[in-house]
């Protein structure tokens, strides 16, 4: 299978990639480890004028822990570094156990925690062959003017499916964005649109340098859970990921987040209020999975059953709470 | 294509460069697009036709070929992305001829029917035994999660490669 031509650039520096995107002559865009962009391209689903490369920018790739600050990860980390590193496994093991959930082993050699947090949104009437396409009348994300799933929809519904974004707006991360003007720090759930066709708020002609889970969130309780029909290759049909921290027993914060349910990865609103002050035991992981439950409203988009993948994210909360009560 | 305009053909082939790649322990230049992946140029330019065309988008692993010892598909490696980097196919691990221990367990095991899958499982095996001497078969499981196979119902294959691990 052919991929669409283009001009392929390799900056050495960040300064230099941000320059090349500034070159507006031709449609540039950002390839990471490629793992999601180039099966588009190759399904005809983009065709960008030029790809800029971060493979050879070597800042991207760095792991640094400062005491006090928080756990920095570059963009460029792959991920299964991310899965096997040391200063990860120490000191924020669920998001490497989060990491070994994705994809496969040889896509985790080359895709990257950068390119996996700005994964494309999924949709079963979208990522599809070009054949296919020509059957269907074009859907929002193919840019037609209809919803297949959502008949009457005034908006496209795919999906989004990474795996760490929930984890790591569980953990209150931050994105570093580095543009023409400079950097700045953004909370990592402000770069997501909620709109399935554009799932991005604009990231034209910037680059996500890397990732930051504040210290005080590297000594909560954490994990992430997945549900699939395989247990490899497959992307979430459901996920949730949690981070609790606990006073005495007691419940002093607790954020609850989805993939695989929405356009975005879901915060679930009102779960940290819920559980504030309460002790940790079955009635609490009864109560969030019920929340998570509420808040889910995964559609008939990907290959799993609605109503299984909710009522999963009701388990799956609670199988995680659970897990904490050991 | 208009037939006989030199204008429209050079568009149609695109242009192409010269670049250097390190396959199986040798040096090639081969002329290439931009847009040509890995698994192109081995199987196009350097005929080397191990690594097979499965799925073509990432999800079968018949592609796998090492790069820098580490499984990665090559139908989703950009041929200009793999300069510089030490790249091995199914032809490269059967040394002088000779097959390696992991082919020969393959044969002595039944774990090849049609054979399309076999370079990439053997390859993906290489990268496991080559990182981690004696794997349990959750880890071999777990490494081969990105190869699919539709004849041999995976135990064979299991099979043959713990019989390697067993011998080191």
């Amino acid at each position: 299978m052919n991929l669409p031509r283009f001009i392929y650039h390799s900056p050495s520096s960040l300064k230099e990639c941000i320059a090349t995107l500034a070159d507006k002559k031709n449609s540039a865009q950002v390839l990471a480890g490629g793992s999601d962009l180039l099966v588009r391209m190759k399904l005809r689903l983009e065709a960008p004028g030029s790809l800029v490369s971060l493979a050879d920018i070597p800042t991207l790739k760095d792991i640094v822990y400062r005491p006090g600050k928080g756990l920095t990860i570059g963009a460029g980390v792959t991920l299964s570094l991310l899965a096997s590193d040391a200063v990860i496994r120490e000191r924020c093991p669920a998001l490497a156990d989060a990491a070994g959930l994705v994809a496969t082993n040889q896509i985790r050699t080359v895709a990257t925690i950068g390119g996996n947090i700005l994964q494309n949104t999924r949709c079963r009437y979208y990522n599809r062959s070009p054949l296919w396409g020509m059957a269907v009348s074009p859907c929002f994300k193919r840019n037609g003017g209809l919803c297949h799933v959502v008949p009457r929809g005034k908006r496209c519904f795919a999906v989004y499916q990474g795996d760490l974004a929930p984890l790591l707006i569980a953990l209150n991360a931050s994105v570093k964005i580095v543009s023409k003007k400079g950097a700045e720090e953004a909370p990592l759930e402000s770069l997501y649109s909620g709109d399935g066709k554009s799932p991005f708020n604009n990231l034209a002609g910037k680059v996500v340098e890397g990732l930051t889970i504040p210290e005080g969130s590297l000594n909560m309780l954490s994990a992430y859970r997945k549900y699939r029909l395989r247990g490899g290759i497959d992307f979430p049909l459901a996920g949730v990921a949690v981070a609790l921290k606990l006073d005495n027993g007691l419940v002093q914060d607790l954020r609850l987040c989805l993939t695989g349910v929405a356009s975005r990865p879901f915060t679930v609103q009102g779960a940290g209020d819920a559980a504030k002050g309460k002790p940790l035991g079955r009635e609490l992981a009864r109560e969030e999975g019920k929340l998570a439950y509420a808040a889910a409203h995964p559609l008939a988009n990907l290959e799993g059953d609605p109503a299984a993948r909710r009522s999963m994210i009701r388990i799956m909360t609670e199988d995680i709470l659970a897990s904490f009560m050991v | 294509m208009k037939r006989g305009s030199a204008k429209t053909l050079e568009k149609e082939k695109g242009s192409e460069k010269i670049i250097a790649l390190t396959v199986n322990g040798e040096d090639h230049l081969v002329p290439v697009e931009d847009r040509d992946t890995l698994l192109d140029v081995l199987r196009n330019r350097l005929s080397l036709t191990g690594a097979k065309e499965g799925c073509g988008t990432g999800e079968c692993g018949s592609c796998t070929v090492l790069v820098d010892g580490k499984p990665v598909l090559a139908c989703l490696t950009l041929a200009v992305g793999a300069v510089g980097k030490e790249i091995t196919t199914i032809e490269g691990i059967a040394a002088s001829g000779k097959l390696s221990p992991l082919q020969k367990a393959f044969i002595d095991h039944g774990a090849v029917q049609c054979g399309f899958c076999s370079s990439g499982m053997i390859l993906s095996a290489t990268a496991l035994l080559s990182d981690n001497a004696k794997p349990s078969r959750q880890d071999i499981q777990k490494a081969l999660e990105g190869n699919l196979c539709r004849c041999t119902g995976y135990n064979k294959i299991i099979e043959a490669i713990e019989s390697v691990k067993d011998k080191k």
